[in-house]
């Protein structure tokens, strides 16, 4: 595997890690209702699928640009 | 019956055929273009064809059922996990469509085999897909009769309806092939998305506004609105193995796969790859809220009969067309799904055992003639699943898809990723993986199981591992493909710098 890939797969693995922990902690300390009388959970999975296109926006510009200029 | 209703119905089942005709006119008549559209098919429509296909009856009808039963924490599950198949699309996509493209590969399990060279390889997965598929098309097509019998209070059969279904998809399928059920996708992921928020928005009207009506169920069932949720179902434990499970499983459908294969260009992929999360988020909120807000019209419903809140809710709360379009755009889901499905197998059993039969007499007309002559036998095989006994026994196939396609995942990720691994390390892995689950489902029907014997997560999370355990054992200890097959693989996917 070349280094890019295995700096976005480390970056994947560590974004699904934290995803998974913050969603463990968090779904038993959120309110029940918030906005719209919506609960905690639902804003939650709102937050955790927006991430994911930050994840993707980082390893697009930062690790695979930082690649394309070292070659 | 409702007229209005059934003249939208109507309305729809023409407009899908008209497409699946535009389609037709718009194909040649060879194998690559039958199967995969040429691979010609840019961002939009390859976005719109994966939700599409993606979502199933289940989507639209299950999901408000769960909802219903288990609460909002059921938005979670199923948003956060199938929005996880980003994830896949960036690991797995981009390089099947790489080597899809530099390999002319058209069917799932000449990836496999063209990259080990294995033809019992291909065999294994061919069978694995198969079996794990066709219960599948006849769970579309029984929720399409029990549709139509609801849409029609009863006037229309469940076999009648079950058979206008499979009839209509039939036949624009096999008119146009890809480009037909691409274009109908695109058609049918904008009616579901309409349909979706139509429903919703009527139904809260109705309430009293979002507010009022997540107050009016939070004073009857608070449970809803937190963790572990109606029925104390969804425990961490089962969140997280859903999680998993899908980000497994969804890229395996191998209706899925072989979409990676008909992108026009690697920045559709991409394009796909980040809208997926946004509209999944959108998308499963709308029957989940329908479904949650059912417990003030109808409560005290139980098992299937929570399966049909949603079109419940529609027709008491919205206007006559409303719900038409709403029970259209459900049969939207269902078609979008089934389509592929056929496709795809079809696909497979003319391109890896017709023509491998055929070898140099396997012409491109023929091979087209073929898959159309297997989209209609398969058709009326899944029809008569559906109308017949063999029911529960696919029910049964049908409940151990998810697991038994996430099984086939170390082995995708093995040969996309792992040079070092071989074919008889896949061949263990699946069929290890998969015996050793039929005999985990068989004990745990017999009773013979404590229902949490993996420590309350689902069984595919330990399955998994041991397929991926067995893949990497059998692989040290087999001889590896010959250079040049690896070679002749890795170089698609390795001349692009971004791996």
């Amino acid at each position: 595997m070349s280094l890019v890939v295995r700096k976005s797969f480390l970056l994947i693995m560590l974004w699904v890690a934290a995803t998974l922990l913050f969603a463990v902690i968090s779904i038993t300390i959120g309110p029940p209702q918030m906005f719209l009388g919506l609960p905690w959970i639902v804003y939650l999975s709102i937050i955790t699928q927006a991430s994911i296109l930050a994840l993707f926006l980082v390893i697009r510009k930062v690790i695979w640009k930082t690649e394309e200029e070292e070659r | 019956m409702n007229a209005v209703a059934l003249g939208v119905f109507v309305f729809y089942m023409a407009l899908v055929l008209l497409i699946g005709y535009y389609g037709y006119r718009r194909s040649r008549k060879t194998a690559e273009d039958f199967f995969i559209a040429g691979r010609r098919i840019g961002p939009i429509l390859l976005f719109f064809t994966f939700a599409a296909t993606n979502f199933s009856a289940f989507f639209f009808f299950g999901f408000a059922g769960a909802a219903y039963k288990y609460g909002f924490g059921y938005y979670g599950v199923m948003a956060i996990g199938t929005s996880l198949m980003a994830i896949t699309f960036f690991l797995l996509g981009r390089r099947i469509w790489r080597v899809g493209k530099g390999l002319n590969l058209i069917t799932p399990p000449e990836l496999f085999a063209k990259r080990y060279g294995s033809e019992n390889l291909r065999l294994v997965v061919l069978v694995a897909f198969v079996v794990f598929t066709l219960p599948y098309i006849a769970t579309q097509a029984i929720g399409g009769g029990i549709a139509l019998q609801f849409l029609t209070d009863g006037e229309i059969s469940f076999e009648i309806g079950a058979a206008i279904v499979t009839l209509v998809i039939t036949v624009y399928l096999m008119l146009g092939g890809m480009l037909s059920d691409v274009l109908t996708d695109f058609m049918q992921g904008i009616m579901m998305l309409i349909g979706g928020l139509a429903g919703a928005g009527f139904v809260a009207s109705a309430l009293g506004g979002f507010q009022q009506a997540n107050d009016a169920v939070y004073l009857l069932k608070p449970e809803l609105f937190s963790l572990p949720g109606g029925q104390g179902y969804i425990t961490i434990q089962i969140w997280i193995s859903y999680l998993i499970l899908w980000t497994f499983c969804d890229p395996m459908f191998p209706h899925l796969f072989q979409r990676f294969y008909i992108a026009k260009s690697e920045r559709a992929i991409r394009f796909t790859m980040v809208a997926y999360p946004v509209i999944t988020m959108i998308l499963f909120l709308l029957p989940v809220l329908i479904g949650v807000w059912g417990n003030i019209d109808f409560p005290g419903l139980a098992g299937k009969a929570a399966d049909n809140i949603l079109p419940m809710m529609v027709q008491k709360h919205a206007p006559e067309w409303a719900f038409g379009f709403v029970m259209a755009a459900g049969f939207a889901a269902l078609m979008s799904t089934a389509d592929s499905q056929l496709l795809v197998l079809s696909s497979m059993l003319t391109k890896d055992v017709c023509s491998r039969i055929w070898k140099r007499r396997a012409t491109p007309e023929k091979e087209v003639m073929t898959g159309r002559l297997i989209i209609l036998v398969l058709a009326l095989v899944s029809l008569a699943i559906a109308l017949t006994s063999f029911v529960s026994i696919f029910d049964m196939l049908t409940k151990t898809t998810f697991t038994g396609l996430a099984i086939m995942f170390p082995a995708a990720v093995a040969a996309l990723y792992w040079k070092n691994s071989t074919a008889a390390g896949c061949i263990a892995s699946i069929v290890v993986g998969e015996v050793t689950y039929a005999v985990i489902f068989a004990l745990n029907s017999l009773g013979a199981l404590s229902s949490d014997f993996c420590f309350g997560f689902l069984p595919a999370i330990p399955l998994v591992v041991l397929a991926t355990v067995v893949l990497i054992v059998v692989s040290r200890v087999t001889r590896r493909p010959e250079k040049k097959i690896v070679d002749s693989f890795f170089v698609h996917i390795e001349k692009r710098g971004t791996g």
